[in-house]
């Protein structure tokens, strides 16, 4: 088990894994705001806190 | 425009910082275009409503004043009147901006972001009088005071450690860290803001039944609400903690996982960081050391929590002075109380033990404990 989490934990720390995950993760993120808000500028209320 | 609150403002946001990263690249930077950038941010944050905007040049050129003066005054004397009469006067725009809803008047002194820029000042004052901060010129006040990334809404910095930012220019290899970082905080901010915290808001809260206020509704309500309250807070202060890393200053954090607090006073240490910091600070061990000084009250805890007491009463009230922000200070005033008491008699008593099982036992039941408190927050209570 313990090994196995090593391999998993060094392959995730493969510079070109690491690109490749935040990659997606940028991307993922940029894909659900296409998805909520299309291509339309979002007039998104105010933070909560900015009412304090 | 809010800042952060729409697209637009990010484009903005992009554009003004495309020389401010060419220049860090290069291991350098320009007060002059920095100082534009903040125009333009505040400019778009104020603009649109003249009487913030005066509010907000007002509020800017008494605060100064007020600085300099005991800045000036500090050097010669150093009298408690008169440092409480100036902490006074620095509190009076926002005491007034937060009694005028009270009194039905329309807030013509308020501005966006004007706890956050007290809380600034009335840090350098305190500072000056305990001799931590001896001097700040204008310019540095200024520079203080007026940087746009973090001006709505916080992460509320420290003179001194924002200074040291300010004074150190990043090599090629520190800024590029910075900038990879900032980008990353902007998207998390976007995943949070965006997608999160507007699913939880359109999906959930805003849902007829949730909106139906029944016992069942008003369940579901106090989780969606505080996880939407965390999303929304955290999303706007990744945003500002991103913008402001890209400009070359290392803004404090304000979150750091606060659902997996083991206990109420770790909760404290992990949800809106500086602002909490920032009351332990200049409220509670000011209160705590003044009252030891005075020995008014011999027993120690019986000072400590009257200082709990006090400080989440004030931080309610900061919220605003209707009855559910004030429920809502002295819920975790009576909570901070309850566990020091309960901590003290377990180290005694042992009848919470340390062990894997009672940690995770401890996260569920803090976790339900804030959400209460933040149905006592959001006012659907009361």
């Amino acid at each position: 088990m313990g090994t196995m989490m090593k391999k998993i934990k060094t392959f995730f720390q493969l510079p070109y894994v690491c690109w490749t995950v935040k990659m997606s993760y940028y991307l993922l993120i940029l894909l659900g705001l296409l998805m909520i808000y299309g291509f339309k500028t979002t007039n998104s209320s105010a933070f909560i806190y900015n009412e304090f | 425009m809010i800042p952060y609150s729409s697209f637009s403002f990010f484009m903005i946001l992009g554009i003004l910082f495309v020389p401010v990263v060419v220049l860090g690249y290069k291991e350098k930077r320009s007060i002059v275009y920095n100082s534009l950038v903040h125009a333009v941010i505040l400019l778009l944050a104020f603009a649109s409503d003249i009487h913030q905007l005066v509010s907000f040049i007002v509020y800017i050129v008494w605060q100064v004043i007020l600085v300099n003066w005991y800045a000036a005054y500090r050097k010669e004397k150093n009298e408690a009147g008169v440092f409480y009469a100036v902490v006074f006067l620095a509190l009076v725009p926002l005491l007034v901006t937060k009694l005028l809803p009270v009194w039905d008047v329309s807030n013509i002194v308020g501005f966006l972001g004007i706890s956050y820029l007290t809380f600034k000042t009335v840090q350098m004052i305190i500072d000056m009088r305990d001799g931590a901060l001896k001097t700040a010129t204008l310019k540095e006040q200024l520079t203080f005071l007026l940087f746009s990334p973090t001006i709505s809404s916080g992460p509320i910095d420290r003179f001194k450690r924002f200074q040291k930012d300010m004074e150190t220019i990043p090599t090629r290899e520190e800024y590029r860290l910075l900038l990879y970082k900032g980008i990353n905080k902007i998207f998390l901010g976007f995943l949070y803001k965006f997608i999160i915290a507007y699913v939880i808001n359109d999906r959930v809260i805003e849902t007829p039944f949730i909106q139906a206020h029944t016992p069942l509704s008003t369940f579901i309500y106090m989780y969606a609400y505080s996880l939407y309250l965390f999303f929304d807070f955290a999303g706007y202060s990744a945003f500002a903690i991103g913008a402001s890393y890209i400009m070359g200053v290392k803004t404090p954090e304000n979150f750091n996982l606060p659902f997996m607090s083991r206990n109420i006073k770790d909760f404290w240490n992990r949800w809106h960081m500086s602002l909490s910091f920032w009351f332990r600070d200049y409220v509670y061990m000011r209160f705590v050391f003044w009252m030891m000084k005075k020995k008014w009250i011999q027993n120690r805890y019986t000072v400590s929590y009257i200082g709990y007491f006090l400080l989440f009463f004030l931080m309610g009230v900061w919220h605003g002075l209707e009855l559910h922000y004030v429920a809502y200070g002295l819920y975790h005033a009576a909570l901070m109380i309850s566990y020091d008491y309960f901590e003290r008699k377990n180290k005694q008593w042992k009848i919470w033990k340390k062990n894997k099982v009672t940690e995770v036992l401890s996260i569920i039941i803090t976790f339900h404990v804030i959400c209460f408190g933040f149905l006592i927050f959001s006012g659907r209570l009361f």
